[in-house]
């Protein structure tokens, strides 16, 4: 049963919606009915008896509606109507049936919320940080190994499938939300407040999230990707990101962007990204923007708007002047810096890379 | 004097500027409802052509039409325009000011020249926010103005719509205020208030939910404004402040909003059903217990807007069922709608289609209503596109279909012209099918995941592409309703009037006025007997007849400029607050204040108190009339006493964020704070007082004018002592320590400040009374505004108790 409902949902609802538009090929299906997540199935178990008293409410009062008007209407009648002022009997069945549907309805979600609430003892624990526009995904349990504080990524969360992940959401600067929808509910991130919750998915695959409070103009570009690993998968990868010290640059390239990451071009007017970057392993340790670690792992640039090829193409437009990619975008213009040395930056970035048999893309399908 | 020849140009010209001047100075209560039914239609034509302009750049993925911020300003003004320019005024102002005394058989609301400032508050703080784009920009922060974006330095137009919305508020609840009185001191003799019309019973309700609600977007507004202004904030987590406490303060408001959009259009549906079924409604009476109901539960459902935000578990729950409680009343009033049809010969005119309409798609908004309050489900869909169809569901294609019925169905009456029947059918099916495309691809979305408030979405998500283009070619079958309804409305005053006194023979007394209805409403007399909610069908029965009355006999409220230049002067004082200050402070981050604003901003307070005692030195009539009251009180007293039910509720809701703050160890006294022993005097010299004008009133009751002058002037001079005193006390409490840093200060300078914005009120509301004895206006006949007034400032000092208790003794 429970695979059978879990076929229906993650097939039916998207077919159903795909009669309503073209068959378009789609490349991720962002589905609040996906059922491979428990979040989503206590939901589902919750609503089939409600839907189903939903649909026989819609279509009782709408009969009754449309009967009425029908049978009554001028044309079809002549006689002067009776004057009646109520119906004492039906007016009381009238109010006591809603009160005790709604009554069915909030014992059903109350004893889902004791389900799907309480954190469990063994749930692997996230920090997420908002900030505008932008996520950082922070492991407290794994600490970087011969150095100080823990595994960071930006904009892309790696977890294990088959696990509950218990997310603590706070936010830098104004409100925002996490919502990866195929994997849980959503929980504001607010500053100066820690909120913790669960999301889960047995099948691993590269699921979408978003924000969802507005958070100023660039709102609809805070966009992050969530990796779920089959377990093994995730275990090698966070005991590499554990043990991750960035390699030294190499070519010529890589070390003039090594230079200007660490210490700035005065003569370009850019400051070191290191006073706002970090990478683990290095002496840069700047919090206010994301953590550049695995930058050459990732396949998202600017909070998920850029993926794949697109994202190599706009790293150098990016750094130049990232509001014209992104409107409201925090990261000052480095327009000065020579297409030579943007380069010598995109060729240092994306040297910063895990181990090859602990890098989570390409390893599980977009779902 | 030379002889005028008016040729044509001319005497067209001075018409619409005769008019125009008419409709500043008038107290006529039809005339005020027009002007709130115009400027509401207005605003919805502008509303909806943003919401086309959304519509259009989420056509298709990666649109770059509104980008950014550009999107942002658009989202909110659409939202703002919609909510507080449409919505609202139109069903509970609009239709509210022109019926309800109609329907109760009397010739004007309580407070005739209060209503006059009423509609032009309301009318200015629109203004004040369609200017201020061409000055700073528009706000960008959505209609929530959730904190702390509402501060963010990048941010436009928050200050200005902060005092547009609160401005907006001071009108709406005078207005609300009046109606109340008017329900409860002026309806025809003979009709008790369980056989007042139930549109009538939907206006009082949703007026005593303005009265006891309004006061948490007042207060989310103020603190908003005063953190951008000068610093001070109850939210700021740097100091220790909480910004959900934000959002519970505007959601304590903003949720029954969600009823004030819906009661009065409740009140036109079931007016609508009656009459075109030519029957009684269903269950009348459990209709106005499903209305008060409906008021008393939609206070205790704020948080449902919030459960994502994770407040503890207990208060979800507690929530929850209180959200699904108020569908009860809401399904009553559905199923007695169809009652009400039921058995019928149901007249199939454009009203009854609304109505249908209505109550159709209003269904379908009522049960995803009811999937949101399941707590696990809205984790997953609250503020995604589900959220948006579910709320354009009730709004848009729900109470909006009742507010284009209202409009059909009353249009004979109030302009005495037929709208064509033709076109309002293609204008009602256009909107019907227009709805479903633009609302009904948005739940799937929400379902596929598309947050709100999004300008723009990438290529590739499983069908977002073509549920977005769907929604956005629905937006044009609306776009093209609305043109019809105009065109409608604009050819119906192309023909001459041919309505007569009753066209859909309905039964409450406003059919019995002549379409449009004379000045003075009523050239008869209505019998003192009202057997049940509907008169007109009950006498007919009984072959009671109309007594008519001579109407030179009949004396109305004269016009007046006060009122008008009062709400002029609020609106240049909400121009200068908005832009400017009363001196060049700005806290870090924030625009310096304009000079030109503060030049305006200190113009506005002689311009205010030149036109309030203008409007006060001046009598409601010219010639003494009786007033008759149904109780014992004057409708000054009357108006006053629901006016500051209000008041209650402001100082309730910041009073409860402090004690939250407080009691959680959030906001804790700094070393140096205010000394008792000035407090207490100045709570000597307010409880003296408040004897004081108690003794005046019944003064000036036993006629006693000297003395009565005497205790009045003593009152005022006793509020100078207290305001210098306080003045003293905050002036050294500023420089101890810096306000910004400390939430408790904050918090004191906030709740403390405005209670000392309220002596500044209440005393010239003292003072009112005092230039009418002064100037011999108040006599044994004619009372002026002393028993309002020295309610007031009873309430001020009330207040000032609760202070010393919280702020000085705690």
């Amino acid at each position: 049963m429970n695979t059978l409902t879990r076929q229906f949902f993650s097939r039916a609802l998207p077919s159903a919606t795909l009669l309503l538009g073209s068959a378009a090929l789609a490349q991720q299906t962002i589905n609040v009915g996906d059922l491979n997540s428990s979040y989503n199935r206590n939901i589902w178990y919750m609503s089939i008896a409600v839907i189903v008293m939903a649909i026989l409410i819609f279509v009782g009062v709408s009969y009754a509606l449309f009967y009425t008007v029908n049978k009554f209407r001028e044309d079809k009648r002549s006689a002067e109507p009776e004057q009646f002022h109520g119906n004492n009997r039906l007016e009381t069945v009238l109010i006591v049936v809603p009160v005790i549907i709604v009554t069915i309805i909030t014992i059903l979600a109350a004893r889902t919320m004791a389900i799907v609430n309480p954190t469990p003892k063994d749930a692997l624990h996230v920090n997420a940080t908002g900030a505008k526009f932008w996520w950082a995904f922070e492991y407290p349990e794994s600490k970087v190994q011969g150095g100080t504080g823990t595994v960071t990524n930006g904009n892309e969360l790696v977890i294990p499938a088959g696990r509950q992940i218990a997310i603590t959401a706070t936010a830098k600067d104004v409100i925002h939300a996490f919502w990866a929808p195929n994997l849980g509910g959503q929980r504001d991130a607010i500053p100066g407040s820690k909120k913790t919750w669960q999301i889960d998915t047995d099948k691993p695959g590269v699921y979408q999230g978003n924000c969802t409070v507005l958070c100023g103009p660039s709102h609809a570009n805070m966009r992050f990707k969530v990796v779920a690993l089959p377990k093994a998968q995730y275990d090698t990868f966070i005991a590499a990101a554990q043990a991750y010290k960035a390699p030294a640059p190499v070519s010529t390239s890589e070390k003039n962007g090594y230079t200007i990451f660490m210490q700035g071009k005065a003569s370009a007017g850019a400051a070191a990204c290191l006073s706002c970057h970090r990478i683990q392993g290095t002496q840069a340790a700047g919090a206010v923007g994301p953590d550049m670690s695995f930058f050459g792992s990732r396949n998202t640039l600017g909070a998920g708007i850029y993926e794949g090829q697109a994202r190599i193409n706009h790293i150098k437009p990016w750094i130049k002047k990232c509001v014209d990619l992104k409107p409201g975008c925090l990261m000052p213009a480095y327009e000065k810096l020579s297409d030579q040395d943007l380069g010598d930056l995109q060729a240092y970035l994306l040297s910063l890379k895990l181990p090859e048999n602990a890098s989570y893309w390409g390893k599980v399908p977009v779902r | 004097m030379a002889v005028q020849i008016p040729t044509q140009a001319q005497s067209q010209r001075p018409r619409a500027l005769s008019i125009l001047l008419d409709y500043m100075t008038t107290t006529d209560h039809k005339k005020i409802g027009i002007l709130y039914i115009v400027t509401a239609i207005l605003a919805f034509a502008v509303g909806g052509l943003l919401a086309v302009a959304l519509r259009l750049q989420l056509a298709v993925p990666n649109n770059t039409l509104l980008v950014g911020q550009t999107y942002n300003q658009v989202l909110t003004l659409h939202a703002a325009i919609m909510i507080f320019f449409f919505l609202i005024p139109i069903g509970l102002f609009g239709f509210g000011n022109y019926f309800l005394p109609l329907m109760l058989g009397v010739r004007d609301v309580a407070l005739p020249r209060v209503n006059t400032f009423a509609v032009w508050g309301f009318v200015f703080s629109l203004v004040l926010v369609v200017v201020a784009m061409l000055n700073g920009g528009a706000p960008g922060v959505g209609w929530t103005f959730y904190y702390p974006m509402s501060v963010d330095a990048n941010q436009t137009g928050v200050a200005v719509l902060m005092v547009a919305l609160i401005l907006n508020g001071i009108s709406s609840l005078l207005g609300s205020a009046n109606f109340a009185a008017t329900v409860i001191n002026m309806r025809a003799p003979g009709m008790s208030l369980w056989k007042m019309p139930i549109f009538v019973w939907s206006v009082f309700a949703t007026s005593m939910l303005q009265l006891v609600s309004l006061g948490g977007l007042t207060a989310a507004a103020l603190v908003t404004y005063l953190e951008l202004k000068v610093g001070v904030s109850m939210f700021n987590p740097a100091i220790g402040g909480v910004p959900v406490l934000m959002q519970q303060f505007f959601w304590f408001y903003s949720h029954p909003a969600v009823y004030v959009m819906l009661l009065p259009y409740l009140g036109i549906g079931a007016e609508i059903a009656s009459t075109m079924a030519r029957k009684p409604l269903f269950g009348y009476r459990v209709m106005v217990y499903s209305l008060l109901g409906i008021v008393l539960v939609s206070l205790l459902v704020w948080l449902h807007h919030m459960f994502a935000v994770g407040i503890p578990e207990s208060w979800q729950i507690a929530f929850m069922v209180a959200t699904m409680i108020v569908a009860v009343p809401t399904g009553v009033k559905i199923f007695n709608l169809i009652g009400t049809l039921w058995g019928g010969r149901i007249i199939m005119k454009t009203p009854t289609y609304w109505l249908v309409g209505f109550i159709f798609n209003f269904l379908i908004g009522g049960i995803t209503g009811m999937s949101l309050g399941m707590i696990p489900f809205d984790y997953q869909v609250t503020m995604s596109y589900y959220v948006v169809a579910h709320f354009h569901n009730v709004m848009m294609f729900g109470t909006a279909f009742l507010a284009m019925g209202g409009l059909y169905y009353w249009w004979p009456k109030m302009t005495g012209r037929f709208l064509n029947e033709k076109l309002g059918m293609a204008h009602f099916w256009l909107f019907m099918v227009g709805s479903w495309m633009t609302f009904l691809p948005q739940y799937v979305l929400g379902l596929l995941g598309m947050p709100r408030r999004y300008y723009t979405y990438p290529d590739g998500n499983f069908a977002w592409n073509e549920l977005n283009l769907v929604s956005t070619v629905g937006a044009f079958f609306l776009l093209a309703g609305g043109m019809v309804w105009f065109w409608n409305m604009y050819q119906s005053f192309q023909r001459p009037i041919t309505a007569s006194a009753n066209p859909w023979g309905g039964f409450t007394l406003e059919w019995t006025a002549a379409s449009p209805p004379a000045e003075y409403n009523f050239a008869h007399d209505f019998p003192k007997s009202f057997p049940t909610e509907r008169p007109l069908y009950d006498w007919e029965q009984s072959g009671t007849k109309l007594r008519p009355v001579d109407p030179s006999t009949i004396h109305l409220p004269v016009s007046s400029w006060g009122p008008f230049i009062t709400a002029v002067s609020l609106l240049l004082m909400g121009w200068g607050l908005a832009f400017g200050w009363f001196s060049g402070y700005h806290p870090q981050g924030t625009p310096a204040p304009q000079l030109s604003a503060t030049i305006l901003l200190y113009l506005s307070i002689p311009l205010f108190l030149y036109g309030l005692f203008k409007w006060a030195g001046t009598r409601e009539y010219d010639v003494p009339v009786e007033h008759h009251t149904l109780t014992k009180y004057d409708n000054g007293f009357m108006g006053m006493a629901w006016f500051i039910l209000s008041e209650i509720s402001l100082f309730g809701v910041l009073i409860a964020g402090y004690v939250y703050l407080r009691v959680t160890g959030h906001a804790e006294p700094p070393a140096m704070r205010p000394n008792i022993w000035l407090a207490a005097l100045n709570t000597l010299i307010l409880v003296s007082s408040s004897f004081v004008i108690h003794r005046a009133e019944q003064d000036q009751h036993h006629h006693r004018m000297t003395r009565a002058r005497l205790g009045l002037f003593i009152v005022l001079a006793m509020g100078a002592l207290f305001m210098l005193f306080q003045i003293y006390e905050f002036s050294l409490f500023g420089k101890e320590s810096n306000w910004t840093q400390n939430l408790w200060q904050s918090c004191f300078f906030i709740i403390v400040g405005l209670h000392g914005l309220h002596i500044l009120i209440g005393g010239t509301g003292v003072a009112i009374p005092y230039f009418q004895a002064m100037t011999g206006k108040i006599d044994k006949t004619n009372h002026g505004s002393i028993t309002a007034a020295s309610l007031y400032w009873h309430l001020v000092d009330v207040v000032w108790l609760l202070i010393i208790a919280i702020f000085y003794v705690w």
